[in-house]
């Protein structure tokens, strides 16, 4: 590791802007169990394993007492250890046989988890007992095992459409001696997706109950804010939290490379991409056998930065690999193979290896752009340095306001917390999708357990008067014919696939909205380091034809987006601010395609998109600042008021997730033209909640958009970085399309300046004229010596704790 | 009759009750009074006795549910024919035979000389008021066909009213095969305008029926009333081969029974108040 250190150090001289190192640290053991079963201890130490992780005791202990627990995993903390081993051993010491349900959050996931749990059960001599439930299992095989598994690998979907709906015929037996539910990966239940998982938990755990069981919890979770509240919302249980990391870990060093700036044909100067540091890392890497993988944020730009690395190196073909998303699954497992196996030095990959699926020992990771979540950069770089040795994760930026931030401020990803993981159970507009499916699985009491009881009868008498539920004896039989999961899509709009085939042969599939991004007519479409050329996607068909082709440059669309409000409900003026609430249409189309060359990335024609538009209809919000604080910014400058418009998108997209316990992803926002006069357009911004039909965000925060606003000054003015960054508003806000705007923003705190006078108006109704102080600077070295972000980061705390005083006072007098 | 069988007691296997039959037991009572001669000892014999007093009590309190559930297949004639005059007989049509997609599309029940019929989309839900009324239901192949589909098509767990399943009363009376089989081996004769229509062709009538063919609806109606009628005439056959009393009705049964759900609601409501005063 050395020498690959040595590299990044003398190669990237130039572009170095961080490195730190996170210290070695010794772990700590404990005597196995006593209760240990003397088999399972054979295969342990078989394996080398003799002694276990305190926190693996912990949970052992915990699970062992049938408490509900969650472990929280860290990289290489034994996470399959800590909650299988008790389970395994309570299994084999039962006389009666009890059953087990493990949910991933993926189909592929669980695939990967049956191997690994299949081991260690044959291990145990008592293997055949196991069995993947999922959307891909054949007929027959869904019957073997349904009768005689007593280990089941399935998913939230398979649970919610497959499974509880037949739970009083085919899984009577199954559920009725459930003992345990793992369920692994938990964080990923949020926001949307997690309220719909919230309400399935609900329904297992009645259904559970009629058939007498109650089974406990076991499950995991990566480093999130708040796990323990987390695993409560979801399953309605109080937890044992885990945690805790007594593994031992070896050093880490961080690199952070902004690559350099270039100059075009055009003699304009341009950031290089990310690309020009992982291409020669990844090749001095392999070739010295350090095993590598490299973390892109796209599908298409893993196989572009494969093609890249290897075309002028055929010979790291072989050692060398893409994996993403939309490959066949036989080709993932023949690579997740290889790369356990050591066959593999490098792998490409997009966020799909983040999570789970072991994958051996490497040592270097390269994030190629910022992932999105400190959660996740930390996630990602955590898939290094598992067995020891001490590894090197590299951060190359990319040209992107976030990234730039990002690098040039090192102490943010180390010092922010991760986020949280929020959803809300008593979404109502989720519940109300869900109960039809418990009614249709059992009729409903008056009162259930594990709901909101207001909620609940609110809910219920709802479906009375609708004459979804009627009564039958003393509780509300379902009164449709249809089967109402299948009406119920838990993950949103894209849930099916498209496949895409070359001649008879599929080779990959992709979801529908991503497919008109990238499989549009004369699209380039990569796979596994070949070019096809699409020929026709059909989107009714769910097929795309493509052909393979051998040309230099790659595909790009361009898309475009309109937000109308089309059908007003409410209008609330405040503080003479307009904001209005109802039905929004929102329409998303790629309009055309940029042929770019590969390697010089220029710009080498264009074609049109004549795909239909992606439109869907639903709720949201849109707001448009006073009329005289418009007119005094206008006077100032023209460009003050777009500067807040974008800064406000930004926040409070983000705030919004905290009042609706939502993910980031259920929330859009956009600064569109709003029709304040016939024939008159005017700017305004949008809210809106990003599923179709809404699930009730846009709406809490127009009923609550003062508190939001006020929320929202209140992340300003306590961040301590005065200029604007991620946490409050960063300098160059995304969604920014004007050029004029984006030059003025980036060079300037006006952002975060301009937001915060749009805040006063509509709060206060105050007129500040923004005070902008341009920073001519930006892209220089910001080394700047610790002393001084010490001092910063307490002038920071002390300007806080005086405004908490002097608001305090205020509220006294 | 119902008290002439023994293999419901734990214990009696074919051995046992031959030699009860032998010694000249041939009812509960006789057991109990002759406890003595029983060809049986001891505890086995206590414990026989107490299950043949508890079976007694069951028949006194008209406790329909639990003989059924006690007794084994072979001999829930007896209780058929001791309570076939209170049966309810029903039959339903589906659109289909998948348990996921397909529901009943129209139910006859017959009980004590009448045919009601429940539609869908008019008046199926009023089966579970009769249902709940029934205390004892017949059905032919109802244990894996019949109420399944109407658990699931009125989404509750469990129909909860004793059941018999005729087709397997028939089997162990050497009748094997589907209705329509043996309904030709007892020479029942179907009126014309039904006669040769079978399950698969009432899918069909549903579907011509919902796309406007309100002749499809009344044939289906029709249909499944025979079928109920028919079930009814096999159960009054087969009790008469097993030697009950049974008068069996003829073919005309068919046309006399014959009620449409499509009456004003007065009619409908007094023939409900019939059943229930019949009951």
């Amino acid at each position: 590791m050395k020498s690959i250190k040595r590299f990044i150090e003398s190669s990237f001289h130039e572009e170095l802007r961080g490195h730190f190192t996170v210290q070695k640290r010794e772990g700590s053991f404990v005597d196995f169990p006593v209760t240990l079963n003397q088999d399972i201890r054979g295969v342990l130490n078989g394996q080398g394993i003799t002694k276990l992780y305190e926190h693996q005791a912990e949970a052992f202990t915990s699970i062992g007492n049938n408490r509900n627990t969650l472990v929280v995993s860290h990289t290489a903390s034994g996470k399959t250890l800590s909650f299988f081993l008790p389970i395994i051993n309570e299994y084999l010491l039962a006389n009666q046989p009890f059953s087990v349900m493990m949910l991933y959050p993926t189909k592929a996931l669980s695939r990967d988890q049956e191997n690994t749990f299949g081991t260690l059960m044959q291990a145990v001599k008592k293997s055949g007992k196991i069995g993947t439930f999922d959307g891909d299992t054949p007929r027959d095989e869904r019957e073997r095992i349904q009768r005689s598994s007593d280990f089941i690998v399935t998913n939230p979907d398979m649970l919610h459409n497959g499974i509880l709906p037949n739970h009083n015929r085919k899984w009577r037996e199954f559920l009725s001696r459930l003992r345990y539910i793992v369920v692994d990966e938990v964080h990923i239940y949020r926001g949307a997706f997690g309220s719909h998982v919230s309400n399935i938990f609900r329904r297992l755990q009645r259904v559970c109950e009629i058939h007498g069981s109650s089974p406990v919890f076991v499950c995991s979770s990566a480093t999130i804010r708040n796990p323990g509240d987390h695993a409560r919302l979801l399953f309605h249980r109080e937890f044992d939290v885990i945690d805790y990391d007594t593994s031992p870990q070896p050093a880490k060093d961080f690199y952070f490379i902004n690559p350099g700036l270039s100059e075009s044909h055009g003699h304009a100067l341009y950031r290089k991409g990310p690309a020009s540091v992982s291409i020669p890392l990844i090749r001095e890497a392999v070739r010295k056998k350090v095993r590598t993988i490299c973390f892109c944020r796209a599908r298409q730009e893993v196989e572009r930065l494969y093609r890249a690395v290897t075309d002028e190196s055929p010979e790291l073909r072989s050692v060398i690999k893409p994996y993403r998303g939309g490959l066949l699954p036989n080709e993932r497992r023949q690579i997740e193979r290889d790369l356990v196996s050591g066959k593999l030095y490098g792998i490409i990959t997009t966020n799909a290896l983040e999570l789970g699926i072991d994958i051996g020992d490497l040592d270097l990771c390269i994030l190629s752009g910022h992932p999105g979540t400190i959660a996740s950069f930390w996630q990602q770089a955590g898939r290094v340095g598992r067995r020891g040795a001490s590894p090197v994760i590299v951060y190359a930026a990319k040209d992107r306001p976030i990234d730039q931030y990002l690098v040039h401020h090192p102490d943010f990803i180390t010092n922010t917390p991760v986020e949280q993981a929020l959803l809300n159970p008593d979404n109502p507009y989720i519940l109300l999708q869900h109960l039809p499916c418990a009614a249709q699985e059992h009729p409903l009491r008056e009162s259930e357990k594990g709901f909101d009881n207001e909620l609940y009868s609110e809910a219920l008498s709802i479906l009375k008067r609708e004459k979804t539920v009627v009564p039958y004896h003393d509780t509300y039989r379902y009164a449709l014919t249809d089967y109402p999961a299948r009406g119920v899509n838990i993950r949103g709009m894209t849930d099916y696939n498209v496949e895409i085939y070359c001649g008879s042969e599929v080779i990959g599939e992709i979801d529908p909205i991503g497919a008109r991004g990238t499989v549009y007519k004369d699209a380039i479409y990569q796979h596994l380091g070949q070019k096809f050329l699409s020929m026709d996607l059909d989107l009714e068909k769910k097929l795309c034809g493509v052909e393979p082709v051998d040309v230099d440059y790659y595909t790009e669309a361009v898309w475009e987006g309109r937000v109308d409000l089309v059908e007003s409900e409410e209008v609330h003026i405040f503080n003479e601010a307009r904001i209005e609430f109802g039905a929004v249409r929102v329409n998303r189309q790629p309009k055309l395609y940029k042929k770019i060359r590969e390697r010089t990335l220029e710009n080498i024609g264009y074609g049109p998109i004549t795909l239909a538009a992606f439109e869907y209809e639903t709720t949201g919000l849109n707001l448009v600042a006073p009329q005289m604080w418009l007119s005094a910014m206008e006077e100032s400058n023209r460009l003050y008021a777009g500067a807040a418009y974008f800064g406000l998108n930004y926040i409070i997209r983000h705030a919004a997730t905290i009042f609706c316990m939502s993910d980031i992803k259920d929330i859009n926002t956009d600064i569109s033209l709003y029709e304040s006069e016939p024939g008159q357009w005017r700017s305004a911004l949008y809210l809106y909640d990003a599923i179709e039909g809404g699930v009730g965000y846009a709406e809490k925060l127009f009923e609550r958009i003062e508190e939001v606003l006020r929320f929202c000054r209140e992340i300003i003015d306590n961040c301590e970085c005065g200029t604007g960054c991620p946490s409050c508003v960063p300098p160059l806000p995304p969604g920014v399309d004007s050029r004029e705007l984006e030059d003025f923003l980036v060079e300037s705190n006006a952002a975060v300046v301009c937001t915060r006078s749009l805040l006063s108006a509509l709060l206060e109704k105050r007129i500040v004229v923004p005070e902008i102080s341009i920073n001519r600077t930006p892209l220089a070295r910001s080394d700047a010596p610790p002393e001084d972000i010490e001092k910063k980061r307490m002038t920071g705390k002390l300007n806080r704790a005086a405004r908490i005083l002097r608001d305090k006072r205020e509220r006294l007098h | 009759m119902i008290d002439g069988c023994f293999r419901h007691i734990r214990g009696v296997g074919p051995g046992t009750e031959e030699a009860l039959r032998e010694k000249g037991f041939s009812t509960w009572d006789d057991c109990i009074l002759r406890g003595d001669d029983l060809p049986m000892r001891g505890e086995r014999r206590r414990r026989f006795i107490e299950a043949i007093a508890k079976s007694r009590d069951l028949r006194d309190a008209d406790d329909i549910g639990s003989l059924v559930a006690l007794f084994p297949v072979s001999e829930q004639w007896r209780l058929l024919s001791a309570y076939l005059q209170r049966a309810t007989f029903i039959d339903c049509e589906t659109t289909g035979l998948s348990r996921h997609s397909s529901h009943v599309s129209v139910i006859a029940a017959y009980h004590a000389g009448m045919v009601r019929t429940f539609v869908y989309g008019e008046n199926l839900d009023e089966f579970l008021e009769l249902a709940d009324e029934a205390e004892l239901l017949v059905t032919f192949n109802g244990s894996s066909f019949d109420l399944p589909f109407l658990e699931k098509t009125f989404n509750i767990p469990t129909i909860g009213r004793p059941h018999i399943d005729l087709r397997w009363v028939a089997w162990h009376a050497g009748y094997r095969g589907g209705l329509k089989s043996i309904e030709r081996q007892f020479r029942i004769r179907r009126p014309a305008g039904v006669e040769g229509i079978d399950g698969f062709e009432a899918v069909d009538l549903f579907y011509r029926w919902q796309g406007g063919e309100e002749n499809a609806r009344q044939l289906l109606v029709e249909y499944c009333a025979a079928d109920v009628i028919s079930t009814y005439l096999v159960a009054e056959r087969i009790l008469q081969i097993a030697g009950c009393d049974v008068d069996c009705s003829d073919n005309s049964i068919f046309e006399k029974t014959i009620i449409s759900p499509k009456q004003d609601t007065g009619q409908v409501q007094q023939e409900k108040q019939d059943i229930r005063t019949r009951i």
